[in-house]
């Protein structure tokens, strides 16, 4: 999952972009990464897959934003484009009340075959449309809360919100790869398998050791 | 960038041995011209004017500077991978040998893919650190170019020489488990339908002309055996049906059509091969890569096969989460595999052997641990052979100077391995067959005594 590395590295992260078609995922990714396309990638010109580079707090980010089809007929898919995302968007419609339902629903899915390794946000786009609302502020932000998720409001029409919801995502993918390293420095060290040569596998006690059969001759 | 635009600059690489092309012309340029010098100079007839001579070398400096370090460090990591008195050339070929051997040791194209990209992997950790690379690697490239190079390295010693059978299982094991025939049902059944039963929504189809151009391209895929350039010509494929999706109108399109769009182009295509050809990148494309937009491109790819495959099913909807399900499962044991993983031990369990018999002599790769003692491969060998009296045979380590009956309790794996770390490897093999044929010292207590060997 993961990837990402000590200070002077770059952190690679992966966000799955999932909703009911027709939210405006893509018009939201789409006003992200406008005018920053990175032209090293072939099909750039498209919204189905964004590459974006940041810099935050001085660590540079690379972040991969993979869209899924929202129909319902592809609902199936999902695992192919969800395995190893450090961090998922769920995109609703403030005017949809069924559309809210299915980000309940992807939630419930990604905790179950990812657990909590995974950043959720629920974002609740198109408040443009404020007045005909039919997710209510309260039941939102709380159900958000309930299952660990941050929630947010966009609009791509008015290029609202959209800027914070992916740093803030990218902050916490940090922190959460951050920990991770950490975890990992306190556990046994690897260093052994820098030794050159090669080594057969010996659980006799008495076998010699580091090199063992191979050092000596 | 129009239809014409993207048809102008696809190249015709197919992964296969344009590398070596482009060397064989340089080197066979540099040596004909330093050839033509010398004669010139030798002959006397014809002196070369220092001018021209001079002119001479730097056009073949120039040429063999663009053999880049890349280059060199490729081509020797693939000679040493076919050298068997190197350790890694014989890790190498004795697994290439135990694949060719074994093809049914598998339980699925995918288990067999997987074993496949560990090896890879594995022998990647164990050029890193080993000093047979000489001078080593950090000294020719830099230290964050190492990994691809390898890579790249690797799929050159494995994937090239295997291509064709690496084809094969992934071809028997559909064929056998029915689902060849049923993705040809399907694929049909596919064709028949509309866009729009397809999921396709408002955006330009693309004609017959584009299709055919597609078709062909998904083709010549099935030439590379590079799962990168594989990737690299899936991407081609999709920006050609994006251009024809956009239609001039700059209009970018999401996923939300761009998979249907895509399973209605695989459908229309008919090329049933594509499922092990997405099969076979998905797997052993360098797991870094995944995460990309090649990853990306490759994994809505699958997920077209998928939707096809499913077709025909009315609760296509439940099976096919059931398999995206124990998809996910799979990736998921390979990606802590592969965590957990770096250690050639795995793939030092092969040993070469030589087997003969009074019809012949043929040559095995076994499956053979440290732990095995040469009484057990000795009745592997038996059994391979169908040897009537196996206490007859023995195993033997031969040398260019010597012949050595191994004792029934000693490792080959470890003799071997013992061999190998002399500071001067010597040609040896092991070698199965009738004891009594060789003890020629030894007097026969009866039938064999005056045979040669």
């Amino acid at each position: 999952m993961a990837a990402a590395g000590a200070s002077g590295k770059t952190y690679s992260f992966k966000a799955v972009l999932l909703g009911e078609g027709c939210v405006g995922k893509t018009s939201l990714v789409l006003r992200y990464c406008e005018n920053k396309f990175n032209d090293k990638h072939i099909t750039t010109l498209q919204a189905s897959f964004l590459n974006k580079k940041l810099n935050i707090t001085g660590k540079r980010v690379n972040l991969a934003i993979w869209d899924t089809a929202g129909q319902e007929r592809f609902h199936a898919l999902g695992p192919i484009y969800y395995r190893d995302s450090n961090g998922a968007i769920l995109v609703y419609d403030v005017t949809d009340e069924d559309s809210f339902q299915k980000v309940k629903n992807w939630v419930k899915e990604l905790r179950k075959m990812l657990g909590n390794d995974i950043c959720l946000c629920i974002v609740g786009n198109k408040i443009d449309l404020e007045k005909e609302r039919h997710v209510s502020v309260e039941e939102a932000e709380s159900y958000a809360e309930s299952v660990g998720a941050k929630h947010y409001y966009t609009s791509a029409k008015l290029n609202k919100g959209i800027e914070e919801l992916f740093l803030d995502l990218c902050k916490r993918m940090m922190e959460t790869a951050q920990a991770e390293e950490r975890m990992k420095g306190n556990g046994a060290s690897q260093s052994t398998s820098n030794r050159r040569g090669v080594q057969i596998v010996d659980d006799e006690p008495q076998a010699a050791p580091a090199g063992g059969c191979c050092s000596s001759g | 960038g129009t239809k014409d635009g993207v048809e102008a600059d696809e190249e015709e690489d197919y992964g296969v041995g344009l590398e070596t092309d482009l060397e064989m012309r340089l080197r066979q340029s540099s040596k004909s011209q330093r050839k033509r010098i010398s004669v010139s100079l030798g002959g006397g007839s014809l002196i070369l004017p220092k001018a021209l001579k001079g002119r001479f070398q730097k056009v073949s400096g120039m040429l063999s500077s663009l053999v880049t370090p890349e280059r060199r460090i490729i081509k020797k990591i693939t000679e040493l991978s076919q050298d068997r008195n190197s350790y890694f050339g014989s890790l190498v070929q004795d697994y290439i040998g135990f694949v060719q051997e074994n093809r049914g040791c598998h339980t699925s194209g995918m288990d067999f893919l997987q074993t496949l990209r560990q090896f890879m992997t594995q022998m990647k950790a164990y050029l890193c650190q080993s000093s047979e690379l000489d001078p080593p690697l950090e000294s020719l490239i830099p230290e964050d170019q190492i990994d691809q190079v390898l890579e790249k390295a690797m799929h050159k010693s494995v994937l090239k020489p295997l291509k064709s059978v690496i084809q094969g299982i992934l071809h028997d094991f559909q064929v056998n488990s029915g689902a060849w025939q049923q993705l040809k049902e399907n694929l049909a059944l596919a064709k028949t339908k509309r866009p729009q039963e397809l999921g396709v929504d408002g955006a330009v189809l693309p004609d017959a002309a584009s299709i055919d151009k597609i078709r062909q391209k998904f083709l010549n895929m099935r030439k590379m055996y590079s799962p990168e350039k594989k990737v690299s010509l899936l991407l081609r494929v999709c920006k050609l049906i994006y251009s024809v999706m956009q239609d001039n109108s700059g209009r970018m399109y999401g996923a939300d059509d761009f998979l249907p769009m895509l399973t209605y182009v695989v459908a229309q295509c008919d090329v049933p091969q594509l499922d092990t050809e997405v099969e076979y990148m998905m797997e052993l494309l360098d797991p870094s890569l995944l995460q990309g937009e090649g990853g990306y491109y490759l994994t809505s790819a699958y997920g077209a096969m998928a939707l096809i495959k499913n077709f025909q099913e009315e609760q296509a909807a439940r099976v096919l989460s059931s398999e995206a399900r124990n998809t996910l499962h799979q990736w998921h044991r390979r990606r802590t595999a592969q965590r957990l993983a770096p250690s050639v031990n795995d793939f030092q369990n092969y040993l070469h052997v030589a087997l003969q018999v009074d019809t012949g002599c043929t040559a095995k790769t076994l499956l053979v641990n440290p732990y095995t003692t040469t009484e057990e491969v000795c009745s592997l060998c038996a059994q391979k052979l169908k040897i009537q009296e196996p206490e007859q045979y023995a195993l033997f380590l031969v040398t260019t100077e010597t012949r050595q009956q191994l004792a029934p309790d000693t490792h080959p794996q470890r003799i071997k391995a013992e061999l190998y770390s002399r500071p001067r490897t010597h040609t040896f093999h092991f070698l199965y067959r009738k004891v009594t044929d060789l003890n020629l010292c030894i007097p026969a207590d009866g039938q064999n005594g005056v045979s040669s060997v």
